[in-house]
């Protein structure tokens, strides 16, 4: 939360955030951005912002404010913030949009929205990469796919529109127009279906990883049961869900929930269990009727493979406490997903409100009568169904039997490649509109800048085709805007209402629909990172209405038997393996596979970043002969794929999973023919209740092939699995902190040595000045003065809280300016990520995975977010030869990139490897360079750089708050990481001051540093993951055994 | 005895003055196709690695293969194997000639080529290395506008400093030696411009008693002026590693350890050097089998120590049963790079011990090659010190592999390139053998013949046989 942001509604159509003019084309802007002088910007300026008027006065849609009348609200370096609603995924979580003179830089959630909560995942980081990508399309064109294509200007482009539906309106053939979307809400799903209404066709809807509930709360369950919904990755309501799931897990009177992952693998959110149950495929569903006891324990047990004590403990678990299910995910839909989600439904006492919007069957009926001919003219938007649908549908074939299709697609995707008129739309950074996430709740979209590229909006296409086609479908509207305005005229009343309302960034009367989010959040109370870890306070939350145990129901009346029937694999006998296509954390299904910051994200689980992979247990990998990165040859019924086999203990040995999201023809430079599309293995089957997709139903051969050049690259995978005895990640079991917690923060003989009071809360005294060496370093000793009392900026970092989701990672990517490297450098590690979360295994160790089918040692995985630990007594610091690393009073680590030569030793010398070296210039193609933040330089080749806490922010509130005549609140100061993260792992703020949040949160007996015997005085304080049973790392190890484990 | 001992050190033939004088000059004379051939390719090499260095400056450091966690590589490496190399030359000149040791002066010129420019080649890399090279002078104390002084606690500040200060006392120490010599080359020469040159060079030395008597002072002064630098130089050299906490590079033993080591690849490379130099140049009845023993058993020393110092880092890896250290000397031998780890334990510690044969240290091919050796293995070292240090220090996370790049390739040739280019260029140019010095330990003329005067003392001769190419040399 940056200090005292500038919030603005906008008084008309277009947002206010637009000064110095409307320049004549984006390759001009581009220019004109990216290698202008100052001079020679000035003057463009001055007659693009007299042109700009006229144009404004000569009655466009658009109001353009010059410099040359400085809006008054606009402080130039102060950032303003636009609320508006994040459309990544169907979650809909508020944001805040950042800008900086008129352009976006960075978007945040928004701390007064219920479900963001101030949060928000790596996608939504990511998506003003979306904004600003350099391959987005820039302008309407209509081409014949493969030929040629034309720009024309949307006038033209909307009136060529009309005539082809006035063509076939006149032909008779009105019902051959279909409009494929995503599952819209709000204003746009009525406009959309009165434009197709108008027109004669029909909407279909496809938005596979939609249709789930986004309303339900576990925050206080005591267990929670998912059937592979991968909450904490894109089931739902991710951002939300992650700080449920962290509430529900912190320990609250020496107890903390317990979460059981039922699935065939484990995405990062199985990952995150505290146990794991892989049932065998198609039967989870007996699982769920285990727990309500509609099916006797021995039936299941029998059914399933699972171990009879193992349900017997899971359903008494489940029905003594509070339980929660969720599901089905990804992971289990299958051709009985509806039994399974009825028997979820079940088991939670009440149905969760899910509205089955994609219906497969719908679809299939489509890609026949397209393949029939009977489709005249097709229009897709924010969907591409070329690349989503299943394989076994062939959509992109039979749009070739479609005369007309036209996309409203922002970026060269597959589907907008084979259509025949792009009319490309705003980013929803750029647009208007309102989405609603689940009832009770409806949230705002607004634009932050001006449109980048020469895009419009859909709703603003779909009403001028209709008006040309002498049909009103906005209720008189002409924009898109003016329509939204009306229909939300009504609930907002007044002018001054609807400004309120876009400030708020929507209405939610629905907060008390979850009961956790119970006392709405000011902008001041969001200034405060979270709320404090609980495990100490014991503080059980407060909880309404939610928080009353909800019986089992009994389960439906018809025990039906679970069916799963594979797909006949026809001619091939190897076919041994269920596949399961899994939704992307970075890239959902497949969407924001542009982005270079999230391709350049490791995945949280396998830490594989620009590539595609195929999880396969190692027992598997083994009779197949094959190792880690062997390339392989997935073959369906319906396609094939070749990608590197990932050895993974987190999935059956009869299962192989592939992630969804890369293997794009198109989509721009940073994704283009790299990895692969797993949804060509898919066929169509759906579920028969519902209509719903389900892809968990496909049997493959997995065969090893020798070439490695089909699947581009050899899998790098980074970091190490296991942690080498180094201690850097910590557990506790929940036995141990009680005795701890017991016995106060005294070491515990022989129990757990790393648990000491937290030393040398201060820093450095203060240098006197900048820049006289004499004064360095300031007395005492020879490292310096060691001073209690003074400001020392510190954090910690709670592990029971981290889900490994590497929201903060993206994050901090977009606050500091931090270059994608690219696959190759970072094959050579040499990525930039100054946050990086680091995954380590615990038992597993590389290689030696045996099978077990509910292990209990998910406990032992453990996500460790590193960076740089601001040391007090840093090794960085002493070497270099040029003072570019020093020490500020207030305990940073600073780094004077201008003053470094690029000696590299303080990399070399720091233990936790956290400084990373600008090996190149890099590159942010343009526009992508809009994005750079201006409180942040910009690093040249040569150049060592790091993470200072985003000092540019502790500064900034420092000058804000001396200007006051105070000093910064404790929580005033927010780092991105910090920022961001949905389950509040981090906290920041002076731990020299007792009564701070930090301080507190230091004091835990769960407090460790990283590396403590180095004597570095770290300034990040890491709270120990507390696990259910014994860790079986982490403890002290003889060093006679350290040699042997480590190799 | 000692005079008649210090006589005996050159061949019997060589009978008096105007042999030295004919044998020293006759190397400034017009060279032939082979010396072309071999500076043509120390050029080409040169130039190879300043297309590499130019590559890296316009594209980034990213050229190299250097990378997170190792951000030390060839680099690195061979700064610290150059810096060695230039410790012998010091050794044997100066120290050598502080204790009257009568082996030295046949090779000593020879030697402190070798030390000024192995620190000139070794004094590069250190801009090679870093990111910004275009701001290397921030790295010096000059006062300037910025008003940033450089930080006296940084190990690379001392080692510009000794890099420098070494550069500058083995530079004076080498032409203040030079100067009788050179004022013999411009008595000598015929090419007018080389007369021009050598004549200023010669700074007027006449030959008097009183410029003899100021030039031993010097001399003298020079020699124990540059001693505490062979150990010194090295010692801040190694203190880059020793004074960082870098598992494997955080040790006590370093500065004696690269001191043993820096002598141990600088007699090497003196080996490596003059055994095809007095096979080329026919100086075999000056740097005589006598000399070539002496140095063998230097090499056999020096080896034994450095091979002490390996076991007891092992050991002390062992004994202080420090998780970080220990895997660190474990990846060594067993890890990804097991290799350079056991080449540099054979190289330097294993083949030398063949020296305690004599027969070996006879046969100036196998000396030749395990010379060699051991400056391979001498490079090795360091880049076992440096590469899997880094790569397996604290953080798991950050196990990661360096690999050689081309342009790091090109550099490392192009050092060889650079160092030879200047050897080749001061064989031709400068007296390489010491004119002067050799005379002083000559039986001056004397009117009756020189042989007879030899024959006095035959008894100290221990010339097996004469070489090879010492008749070709007596026929001309």
């Amino acid at each position: 939360m940056r200090p005292e942001p500038t919030m603005h509604a906008p008084a008309s159509g277009e947002s206010d955030a637009c000064y110095g003019g409307r320049f004549p084309s984006p390759s001009f802007r581009a220019l004109l951005m990216a290698n202008m002088e100052r001079r020679q910007f000035l003057k463009v300026a001055g007659v693009t912002g007299a042109a700009a008027s006229s144009a404004c006065s000569s009655g466009g849609a658009e109001r353009l404010i010059p410099y040359v009348v400085p809006a008054e609200e606009i402080v130039p370096g102060v950032p303003t913030l636009y609320s508006s609603t994040c459309r990544e995924c169907p979650a809909g979580c508020g944001i805040h949009i950042e800008t900086h003179e008129g352009r976006v830089t960075k978007v945040e959630g928004n701390p007064a929205h219920p479900i963001s909560q101030g949060n928000l995942c790596a996608r939504g980081q990511a998506s003003v990469q979306g904004l600003y990508h350099p391959d987005r399309y820039q302008g309407p064109f209509t081409s014949e796919p493969g030929v040629r294509t034309t720009d024309v200007a949307w006038r033209v482009a909307e009136r060529l529109l009309a005539e082809k539906v006035r063509e076939l309106q006149a032909a008779g053939q009105a019902s051959g127009i279909v409009m494929l979307t995503q599952n819209y809400t709000g204003s746009m799903a009525a406009l959309a279906d009165a434009f197709v209404a108008a027109a004669g066709g029909r909407r279909v809807v496809y938005d596979p990883w939609a249709d789930q509930p986004r309303d339900l709360n576990f925050a206080d369950a005591d267990l929670l049961v998912s059937f592979g919904a991968d909450f904490l990755e894109t089931w739902g309501s991710p951002v939300e869900y992650a700080r449920q799931f962290a509430q529900m897990r912190s320990v609250r009177n020496g107890r903390r929930g317990k979460f059981v992952w039922v699935g065939p693998h484990r995405p990062l959110t199985g990952l995150n269990a505290d146990q794991w149950i892989a049932p065998r495929p198609g039967t989870e569903v007996m699982v769920a009727r285990a727990i309500s006891g509609s099916v006797d324990t021995a039936t299941a047990a029998q059914q399933t493979g699972v171990a009879p004590e193992v349900l017997a403990e899971l359903a008494r678990d489940f029905n003594a406490g509070w339980g929660v299910a969720l599901g089905p995910g990804a992971a289990t839909a299958g051709t009985n997903a509806a039994e399974l989600q009825a028997a979820i439904s079940a088991l939670n006492g009440a149905g969760a409100s899910v509205v089955n919007a994609t219906r497969l069957d719908e679809v299939a009926r489509l890609t026949e009568q397209m393949r029939r001919g009977e489709i005249g003219m097709l229009l897709v938007d924010s969907a591409n169904p070329a690349y989503t649908l299943p394989g076994g549908l062939r959509f992109a074939e039979a749009m070739e039997q479609v005369p007309t299709c036209v996309s409203f697609s922002s970026y060269p995707d597959e589907t907008s490649l084979l259509c025949t008129m792009v009319l490309p739309d705003h980013h929803f950074l750029e647009s208007w509109g309102d989405y609603q996430p689940r009832p009770g709740l409806t949230s705002l979209v607004q634009p932050g800048m001006r449109p980048v590229f020469n895009t419009r909006q859909t709703g603003d296409v779909l009403i001028s085709v209709a008006n040309q086609l002498g049909q009103d479908i906005a209720g008189g509207a002409n924009s898109f805007y003016d329509y939204l305005r009306a229909e939300w005229g009504g609930r907002t009343g007044s002018e001054q209402g609807w400004r309120d309302t876009v400030v708020a960034g929507g209405m939610f009367p629905g907060v008390a629909l979850n009961s956790s989010d119970a006392p709405a959040l000011s902008l001041e109370a969001q200034g405060v990172p979270g709320a404090p870890p609980q495990a100490e306070a014991g503080v059980v939350a407060a909880s309404a209405a939610a928080a009353a145990p909800v019986a089992p129901a009994v389960a439906p009346a018809a025990a039906v038997p679970p069916r799963f029937e594979p797909v006949q694999f026809e001619g091939a006998e190897d076919a041994r393996f269920n596949l399961v296509v899994y939704p992307s954390y970075r890239f959902f299904d497949g969407r924001t596979a542009n982005r270079p910051w999230l391709l350049e994200l490791p995945d949280p689980v396998t830490k594989v970043s620009w590539q595609s992979w195929v999880e396969m247990h190692p027992q598997a990998a083994r009779e197949l002969e094959l190792e880690q990165g062997d390339v392989v040859e997935v073959v369906s019924p319906f396609g094939r794929v070749a990608a590197p086999v990932y050895l993974y203990a987190g999935v059956r040995p009869d299962t192989v999973a592939i992630q969804t999201g890369l293997g794009h023809r198109g989509f721009g430079r940073y994704t283009e023919d790299r990895g692969v599309n797993p949804n060509v293995l898919l066929g169509n089957a759906a579920d028969a209740r519902s209509g719903a997709p389900a892809p968990y139903g496909v049997r493959v051969a997995v065969r090893p092939t020798g070439a490695a050049e089909l699947a581009g690259p050899p899998l790098f995978e980074q970091g190490v699995r296991v942690q080498h005895d180094r201690e850097i990640a910590q557990a506790i079991s929940l036995a141990q902190l009680a005795r701890a917690t017991e016995a106060g923060n005294a070491k515990i003989p022989g129990e757990d040595s790393q648990i000491t009071t937290l030393r040398g809360n201060g820093g450095f005294a203060p240098i006197t000045s900048d820049t006289d060496p004499a004064s360095y370093p300031p007395g005492g000793t020879k490292y310096g003065q060691y001073v209690e009392g003074t400001t020392r900026w510190a954090m910690t970092v709670d592990l029971s809280r981290c889900t490994g989701c590497s929201a903060c990672v993206t994050a901090c990517y977009a606050e500091n300016n931090i270059p994608v490297v690219g696959p190759d450098e970072v094959r050579k590690g040499r990525e930039l990520s100054w946050l990086r979360i680091e995954r380590y295994f615990g038992v597993e160790r590389e290689g030696a995975e045996e099978y077990r089918q509910t292990s209990t040692d998910t406990d032992d995985v453990r996500f460790l977010p590193m960076m740089c630990q601001q040391c007090g007594n840093a090794p960085c610091e002493p070497v270099c030869p040029v003072y570019a690393a020093y020490h500020t009073p207030d305990g940073l680590n600073a780094q004077v990139y201008n003053r470094c030569v690029g000696t590299r030793y303080c990399a070399n010398n720091c233990p936790y490897k956290v400084r990373y070296y600008n090996w190149f210039t890099y590159d942010f193609p343009a526009p992508l360079n809009w994005q750079l933040n201006p409180d942040v330089t910009v690093r040249e080749k040569g150049v060592m750089e790091k993470c200072t806490f985003c000092v540019q922010r502790i500064r900034e509130v420092e000058r804000n708050s001396a200007r006051e005549g105070r000093t910064p609140r404790d929580g005033e100061i927010t780092p991105a990481c910090v920022q961001t993260c949905p389950t509040q792992v981090f906290v920041f703020g002076n731990i020299a001051d007792p009564d701070s949040e930090v301080a507190r949160a230091a004091r835990s007996v769960r407090s460790y540093r990283s590396l403590e015997p180095l004597n570095t005085q770290p300034g990040v304080v890491y709270l120990k993951k507390v696990t259910l049973h014994e860790p079986a790392q982490g403890g002290h190890h003889a060093p006679e055994t350290a040699e042997a484990e480590a190799h | 005895m000692a005079a008649t001992e210090t006589r005996s050190v050159f061949h019997p033939d060589v009978r008096g003055y105007e042999d030295v004088n004919r044998a020293s000059m006759r190397l400034l004379t017009k060279p032939g196709k082979g010396y072309l051939a071999l500076l043509g390719m120390s050029v080409g090499l040169v130039a190879l690695a300043l297309f590499a260095f130019a590559h890296q400056v316009y594209y980034g450091m990213g050229m190299a293969g250097v990378t997170n966690p190792a951000g030390w590589g060839t680099y690195i490496t061979t700064f610290v194997f150059w810096v060695g190399i230039a410790h012998a030359g010091t050794l044997i000149s100066a120290i050598l000639f502080l204790f009257r040791a009568p082996w030295r002066q046949a090779i000593y010129r020879i030697a402190e080529a070798m030390t000024v420019f192995a620190v000139l080649t070794a004094g590069l890399f250190p801009i090679i290395h870093i990111g910004r090279p275009w701001f290397f002078y921030w790295l010096l104390p000059l006062p300037s506008q910025r008003g940033i002084w450089p930080n006296f606690r940084s190990p690379l500040l001392w080692d510009v400093f000794a890099v420098t200060t070494y550069l500058t006392v083995s530079s004076v120490f080498f032409y203040i030696g030079l100067i009788p010599d050179i004022a013999a080359a411009r008595d000598a020469t015929t090419i007018p411009w080389r007369k021009k040159v050598y004549t200023i060079l010669a700074l007027g030395w006449r030959g008097s008693d009183r410029q003899w008597k100021h030039f031993m002072r010097a001399y003298l002064f020079l020699a124990a002026l540059a001693t505490p630098l062979v150990l010194s130089v090295h010692s801040v050299v190694s203190w880059d590693f020793a004074v960082s906490i870098v598992p494997g590079w955080h040790t006590t033993l370093f500065a004696p350890y690269f001191v043993a080591g820096a002598i141990l690849s600088g007699v090497a490379m003196v080996v490596s050097i003059a055994i095809p130099v007095r096979k080329i140049f026919h100086l075999e009845p000056f740097i005589t089998d006598l000399h070539m023993d002496r140095l063998a058993k230097l090499l056999l020393l020096v080896s034994l120590i450095v091979g002490y110092a390996y076991a007891t880092e092992y050991f002390m890896a062992y004994y202080s049963g420090e998780l970080y250290e220990r895997d660190v000397f474990f990846d060594r031998v067993f890890g990804e790079y097991w290799w350079a780890g056991w080449s540099m334990i054979t190289f330097n510690a294993i083949i030398p011990q063949l020296l305690w044969f004599k027969k070996i240290r006879m046969n100036y091919v196998v000396f030749f090659i395990i010379s060699i050796f051991v400056n391979i293995g001498m490079w090795y070292e360091r880049f076992v010190i440096i590469v899997p240090s880094l790569a397996h220090s604290y953080e798991p996370w950050k196990f990661m592999n360096y690999h050689m790049s081309w342009v790091e390739a090109s550099i490392l040739l192009g050092s060889f390139g650079w160092f030879f280019m200047w050897f080749l260029l001061f064989l031709r140019f400068l007296p390489a053998l010491s004119i002067a010095e050799i005379k002083e330990v000559l039986p001056p003329p004397l009117r009756h013949h020189p042989r007879e005067a030899h024959a006095l003392d035959e008894r100290e001769t221990v010339v097996e046989e004469l070489p090879a190419g010492y008749k070709e040399y007596e026929q001309r």
